[in-house]
């Protein structure tokens, strides 16, 4: 297994604060013990709906968020990886273990580190017209990174960058304007260009064609595959349309409330569905075929607040199946066939 | 099957400072009784304004050019909606034909609880029917009253009389207004208040009764989406026209959602007006779909020949963009023109495969080519007939 990114229990938890002075009276847990690996060159699809908190593990895997708890390796060579993972086991206090934290961890990165890491992983955000800034020339906004990262003369900046906007679909005669003169794909695709100039090697796209049209939409899917292909990109692929992550993705996750509640290849998953909330989930999307005859699962109720979770498993209230443990523990995640985790009692080895 | 909603060579048109925003150009639509229309189209392509016109809602700067929008009303005759004064608009808002819009947050006064805001529906609709209720509950409180309390009684049922043959009196606003003589409205209230929740409860809402004492930032996005079905359907409206209600939604939401209308149609025989960009949508709860793009109607058809035959390019087009497992995904090549310089003729035909000579120069008129089936396109001319 060659992962470029693992993430260990990653929590994100927001402060909410309350009370005559602003004191902390709870948190806002939004991204709540979650492991996963994303393998060199793939790209893994995160799915679930609006407030499950995958936005959140996007933004903190690429540490633009401080995490709360966990750690999160980065092109880590995998002799590093097992030493780490068995002097866990051993010992959580040992010395060694604490060094090699600080060297390869990045949720201890700060400053000029985490600095030379950004050249390396970017993202692109679900709403072109809030994350392009309005004031700058298409130009100086795709230029942006290479001037920060003093990585090119200032003559050859515009060569770059009219090179990365046609690798985008976009021409020379786009260089001069600002971005409200696009229409929205091609605003996104200018977000595109700025993440992909410095040549990352991890990209999060965060629901980068929700604020698209259907046909602007297709156009971006296959931008997406073809940059993936040439540059070698691993993509981590945040939307909550499952048609579209079914066909970018290689490995689908389904998030419910800041927990990973089934991960598998996607062919494997969107054949079959394990967890009582994928199989839900699944089933709500409407398929664009008036004959499909499908069977749909009804959810009751709503997503519970993520800053007061249900105790065990946090689906349990709206889950058909719930049994007592539900109630009481949290179920593990369980590999339950080749590469196709769960985490559900009605899986699980007790 | 009859047509209960006529829209005839509709044209509407934006002022703006960048231009006249040429949004739609000839529009025909027919809604026929009890059936559901969908019509699909991307950003801009004139669907949510052929829903406003109906309502002769259009904003400023837009004017409907020309055109006309017939409702048949319950006597059966066409009711040119367009041509109406306000006071005449008053009475099919809302009660004939009824509108839900996309986001629920917007549709919803924050300041009022939702009691009140479903309840004015029925006080300005019902007022009539809700009066007779009040008439009969106090005729028959009257029977066994007796001394200081009859004469309250029948106090109160003079007001009430009074509101029922001219619910604008001066005497009923005045009295509204003096303290002690106004409860005599907290009849009303009750009224309105028991229809509210037996609607809420119609919208499959949870604990109704907490509900209505409830203001609309404590409900969650497809339980304000609900409280807005219920204002639309509140006085069984011949037409209910929704416009992209579930796109703000989760899909697991918009599922419980379009469970709901499909539910709510077979009980309240109402004709569905469905808008929306999604095609899945559309297959699973439309019997004819509307194609529109950048303006015109370009294809109507049965749903399923929509998706089994599409005749249309663009409608093609569109079909080929859904990714599906198995199937190479062609998107429509280049965007949507802008509006204040169209494309000339037939508007799709910058990214159109099969264009033409003849397709920038003359607009290709809607007609029917096979047995319900309409399209818009040069391809589907008889020789002869090109102009």
């Amino acid at each position: 297994m060659n992962a470029l990114v693992i993430v260990k229990n990653l929590k994100k938890y927001f402060p909410v604060k309350g009370g005559v002075f602003r004191t902390t009276i709870g948190y806002v847990k939004a991204v709540d013990g979650i492991s996963l690996y994303i393998r060199r060159g793939e790209c893994l699809g995160l799915v679930g709906e609006s407030g499950c908190g995958k936005t959140t593990f996007g933004k903190t895997v690429i540490r633009l968020l401080k995490p709360t708890e966990g750690s999160i390796y980065f092109d880590v060579p995998p002799d590093v990886i097992e030493r780490i993972e068995e002097l866990e086991k051993r010992n959580p206090k040992d010395p060694e273990l604490e060094r090699l934290r600080k060297e390869y961890d990045l949720a201890t990165y700060k400053g000029s580190r985490l600095k030379r890491l950004r050249r390396r992983m970017q993202i692109v955000y679900q709403d072109p017209s809030t994350s392009l800034n309005p004031r700058m020339l298409v130009k100086d906004i795709v230029g942006e990174p290479l001037k920060v990262f003093k990585l090119v003369d200032g003559n050859e900046v515009t060569e770059r960058v009219l090179a990365t906007l046609e690798r985008v679909g976009l021409s020379e005669q786009h260089l001069y304007r600002y971005p409200h003169e696009f229409s929205g794909g091609q605003r996104q695709r200018i977000a595109i260009a700025r993440a992909i100039i410095l040549q990352p090697e991890f990209i999060v796209l965060d629901e980068p064609t929700s604020a698209v049209d259907v046909s602007v939409k297709a156009q971006l899917l296959k931008l997406f595959k073809s940059l993936q292909e040439d540059m070698k990109l691993t993509y981590l692929f945040i939307s909550h349309e499952l048609n579209i992550v079914e066909s970018i993705s290689d490995r689908v996750g389904v998030m419910y409330l800041g927990r990973l509640v089934e991960l598998a290849p996607t062919r494997t998953l969107f054949k079959k569905q394990l967890h009582p909330y994928t199989e839900a989930l699944f089933s709500a999307i409407p398929i664009p075929d008036p004959d499909a005859k499908k069977k749909r699962i009804l959810l009751r109720g709503n997503v519970p607040s993520p800053v007061n979770p249900p105790s065990g498993c946090r689906f349990h209230p709206r889950c058909p199946y719930a049994m007592d443990i539900c109630r009481e523990k949290e179920p593990p995640l369980e590999e339950v066939e080749s590469g196709h985790t769960v985490a559900c009692w009605l899986y699980a080895k007790r | 099957m009859d047509n209960i909603l006529e829209v005839r060579d509709l044209v509407v048109r934006f002022y703006t400072y960048e231009g006249i925003v040429k949004a739609i150009e000839g529009v025909n639509l027919q809604l026929r009784e009890g059936e559901v229309l969908g019509i699909i189209g991307e950003t801009g392509s004139g669907k949510s304004v052929t829903a406003l016109s109906i309502l002769s809602l259009v904003p400023p700067p837009g004017r409907v050019e020309k055109g006309s929008v017939l409702f048949r009303g319950r006597d059966g005759k066409f009711i040119p909606i367009l041509k109406l004064g306000r006071k005449e608009l008053q009475k099919i808002r809302g009660r004939e034909i009824s509108i839900i819009f996309q986001e629920p947050r917007a549709a919803l006064n924050p300041l009022y609880t939702i009691g009140d805001q479903v309840g004015e529906v029925f006080l300005v609709h019902r007022l009539k029917e809700l009066c007779k209720d009040v008439l009969d509950e106090i005729n028959t409180e009257l029977e066994k009253a007796q001394g200081f309390k009859a004469k309250v009684l029948s106090f109160e049922r003079s007001l009430y009389e009074r509101m029922l043959r001219n619910p604008e009196s001066k005497v009923i606003k005045l009295a509204s207004k003096v303290p002690i003589v106004r409860r005599f409205r907290n009849r009303l209230k009750k009224a309105v208040r028991k229809h509210v929740i037996e609607l809420l409860r119609l919208m499959e809402m949870p604990d109704p009764e907490r509900i209505v004492d409830m203001y609309p930032h404590e409900l969650s996005g497809g339980m304000q989406q609900r409280v807005v079905i219920a204002m639309a359907l509140a006085c069984n409206p011949k037409i209910l026209i929704a416009d992209e209600p579930t796109t703000s939604l989760d899909v697991t939401v918009q599922a419980q959602i379009l469970d709901l209308i499909r539910r709510l149609k077979g009980k309240l025989r109402s004709s569905i007006l469905y808008i929306t960009h999604d095609m899945g949508v559309i297959a699973e709860l439309c019997d004819r779909v509307a194609v529109m793009y950048a303006g015109y109607i370009c294809e109507v058809a049965p749903v399923r020949e929509v998706f089994r035959e599409p005749l249309h390019p663009y409608t093609r087009g569109l079909l080929d963009s859904i990714p599906m497992p198995g199937k190479e995904l062609k998107p429509i090549r280049g965007t949507v023109p802008n509006l204040v310089n169209p494309p000339s003729g037939c508007r799709f035909h910058p990214r159109c495969p099969y264009a033409m000579d003849i397709c920038s120069k003359s607009v290709p008129k809607l007609r029917e080519v096979k047995k319900d089936h309409l399209v818009a396109c040069h391809l589907y001319d008889k020789d002869g007939e090109r102009s």
